[in-house]
C-alpha cells in the first residue's frame, strides 16, 4: 500500500514535514492537517523554533570540514588513464630493447615506471605527512588485487624462488619480506610486488588456485612494524599462532607477527581460521 | 616498486569526480561525523565513500551532475551500515552531545534533509528507508533536538 503522510500520528506528521511547511511546499491535504495542529498550545511557535534550530545545526556543522591534505588524499584516488598508459608504454619499450628477464633489471625498470607515474599524478595531490594505516591501505590494495591482480604485480611469476629472490634483493626494504614456504595443495605463487606508501613499504605476494571463474586468491602482505600498531581486535590463538582478525566487505584479514619488527597480513575471501591454517602449515614446515 | 592502488580512468571521469563529487566532500564528512560522532570515524567513512565512488565512476556519468550529493550520501550510509569494524571513540563537541541520544538512522535522516538539503523522497531513497520511516526518524530527531538541554 502506498504511503500517505496522513497515516502518521499528529506529532510525527508535524515534525516530519516542518521543512516543507516552512518552504511552502506542503500538499493541501497535509497542510489541512498541520495548520490546526499549529494553533494548539502544544505546538504554538514550533516552525520558528525549528527554523532557528536548523540554522544553528547547519552553522555548527560547518565547523566540520576536510583539511587540504585530506582533500588531496581523496583527489589522488583517481588517476587519468592517459598518464598511466604513457608510463606503461615507457616501461614496455625499455623491456623490449634490452630483451632480458633479469629480476634486477625489472626492478630498475619498475623504479623508472614509478617515477613516471609519480610525476604524472603529482598535480592531483600528494599525501603530506601521511600516517601509514596498514589495514585501511592494504584492505584497499587487496581489493584492487582481487579485481585485477596482474595489474598490480611488478613481478608476475609462478616461481617461488624467483619471488623470494626478488623480495630479498629489493633495494631499500628495511625488513625481511615474508613469503609462505609451503602452500596447501593446489595453490601456487602468482607474483609479487613492493608497494611504496612513502611512509612505509609493503611487500605483497599473491597466491592463486584454480582458473577461470573458479580462480581463488589470497594475498600476503608484510611490512616493518608491530602487531600493536594495528587497531585492537580480539586475538586468536591457533596452535600457538597468535593472530588478530579483521574484515572488510569482501575480504578477511589475519594479522600476526612472524618475526620481531615485522607484521604480516594474510588477506582473502576465506574465513579467518582457514587463513590462519594456511599460515600455520607454512610455519610448521619452515620451523 | 608499486604505487598504492588507484583507479586509472578516463580524463572525463576524473573531471566528473573532481567537479561533482569532490565538491561535496564536506557534506559527506558531516554526515559521517553525525553517524560516528568521531573525527576519526568521519575521516574513515569519507575515504571509504570516495574509494567506492572512484571505483565506480563510470556508473555515475549520467547522474553525477545534480545528483552527486545524493549518490555520496547513499554510498556513505551504505558503507557505514555494512561496517563491521571497531567502533570509533566518540567526541565531546556540542554537536556530538546533541546528536548522541539519537539512533544512527535518525541522525542520517536529520543530516540528509536538514544539513545536506535533500528532499524527503530523495532522502528516503538514498537512506534505503520507506517514506514513512524517513518521516518518523526525522520527526524524532527534530523533536529530540528541540527539547534537548544541550546547546549547539
Amino acid at each position: 500500500m502506498a504511503f500517505s503522510p496522513t497515516q502518521l500520528n499528529d506529532a510525527d506528521l508535524l515534525y516530519g514535514y516542518l521543512d516543507e511547511y516552512l518552504d511552502g511546499e506542503l500538499t493541501p491535504d497535509i497542510l489541512a492537517k498541520i495548520e490546526p495542529l499549529l494553533k494548539t498550545p502544544e505546538f504554538a511557535g514550533l516552525p520558528d523554533r525549528f527554523q532557528a534550530l536548523r540554522g544553528k545545526l547547519q552553522l555548527a556543522m560547518q565547523s566540520y570540514y576536510l583539511k587540504e591534505e585530506e582533500l588531496g588524499v581523496l583527489s589522488a584516488l583517481v588517476v587519468p588513464q592517459g598518464d598511466k598508459q604513457k608510463a606503461e608504454a615507457t616501461s614496455i619499450e625499455v623491456l623490449s630493447r634490452k630483451n632480458t628477464h633479469s629480476v634486477y633489471l625489472r626492478a630498475g625498470v619498475l623504479v623508472f615506471m614509478v617515477a613516471a607515474i609519480s610525476a604524472s599524478i603529482w598535480k592531483f595531490g600528494r599525501h603530506k605527512e601521511q600516517k601509514f594505516k596498514p589495514l585501511e591501505y592494504l584492505g584497499y590494495e587487496a581489493q584492487a588485487m582481487d579485481e585485477d591482480a596482474q595489474e598490480r604485480l611488478n613481478l608476475p611469476s609462478h616461481d617461488a624462488k624467483e619471488v623470494r629472490q626478488y623480495l630479498e634483493s629489493y633495494p631499500g626494504l628495511e625488513f625481511k619480506a615474508q613469503v609462505l614456504h609451503v602452500l596447501p595443495t593446489g595453490w601456487q605463487v602468482d607474483g609479487a610486488t613492493v608497494i611504496d606508501y612513502e611512509v612505509a613499504k609493503v611487500a605483497a605476494v599473491l597466491y592463486e588456485r584454480g582458473g577461470g571463474k573458479n580462480k581463488e586468491k589470497f594475498f600476503y602482505f608484510s611490512f616493518a612494524g608491530d602487531l600493536s600498531d594495528l587497531p585492537s581486535a580480539e586475538a586468536g590463538n591457533m596452535r600457538g599462532l597468535i593472530y588478530q582478525t579483521y574484515t572488510s566487505n569482501e575480504l578477511n584479514f589475519v594479522a600476526w607477527q612472524p618475526v620481531p619488527g615485522v607484521v604480516a597480513i594474510l588477506a582473502g575471501r576465506h574465513s579467518a581460521p582457514e587463513l590462519a591454517e594456511i599460515v600455520l602449515a607454512s610455519r610448521s614446515t619452515k620451523d | 616498486m608499486a604505487t598504492p592502488a588507484k583507479h586509472p580512468i578516463d580524463e572525463s571521469l576524473v573531471a566528473i569526480y573532481e567537479e561533482h563529487f569532490l565538491t561535496h566532500a564536506d557534506t559527506v564528512y558531516r554526515l559521517a561525523f553525525a553517524l560516528t560522532l568521531s573525527l576519526d570515524g568521519a575521516s574513515h567513512f569519507v575515504r571509504e565513500t570516495y574509494k567506492a565512488i572512484a571505483a565506480n565512476l563510470a556508473k555515475y556519468v549520467d547522474t553525477a551532475e545534480g545528483g552527486a550529493n545524493a549518490i555520496l550520501i547513499e554510498t556513505c550510509w551504505r558503507i557505514f551500515s555494512e561496517y563491521k569494524g571497531n567502533a570509533f571513540s566518540g567526541g565531546q563537541s556540542a554537536v556530538a552531545k546533541v546528536l548522541q541520544p539519537l539512533a544512527t538512522s535518525a541522525r542520517a535522516a536529520l543530516v540528509a534533509v536538514d544539513v545536506a538539503g535533500l528532499d524527503g523522497a530523495s532522502a528516503a531513497r538514498v537512506l534505503q528507508m520507506s517514506d514513512k520511516d524517513l518521516r518518523v526518524h526525522l520527526a524524532h530527531a527534530r523533536r529530540t533536538l528541540l527539547s534537548s538541554s544541550a546547546q549547539l
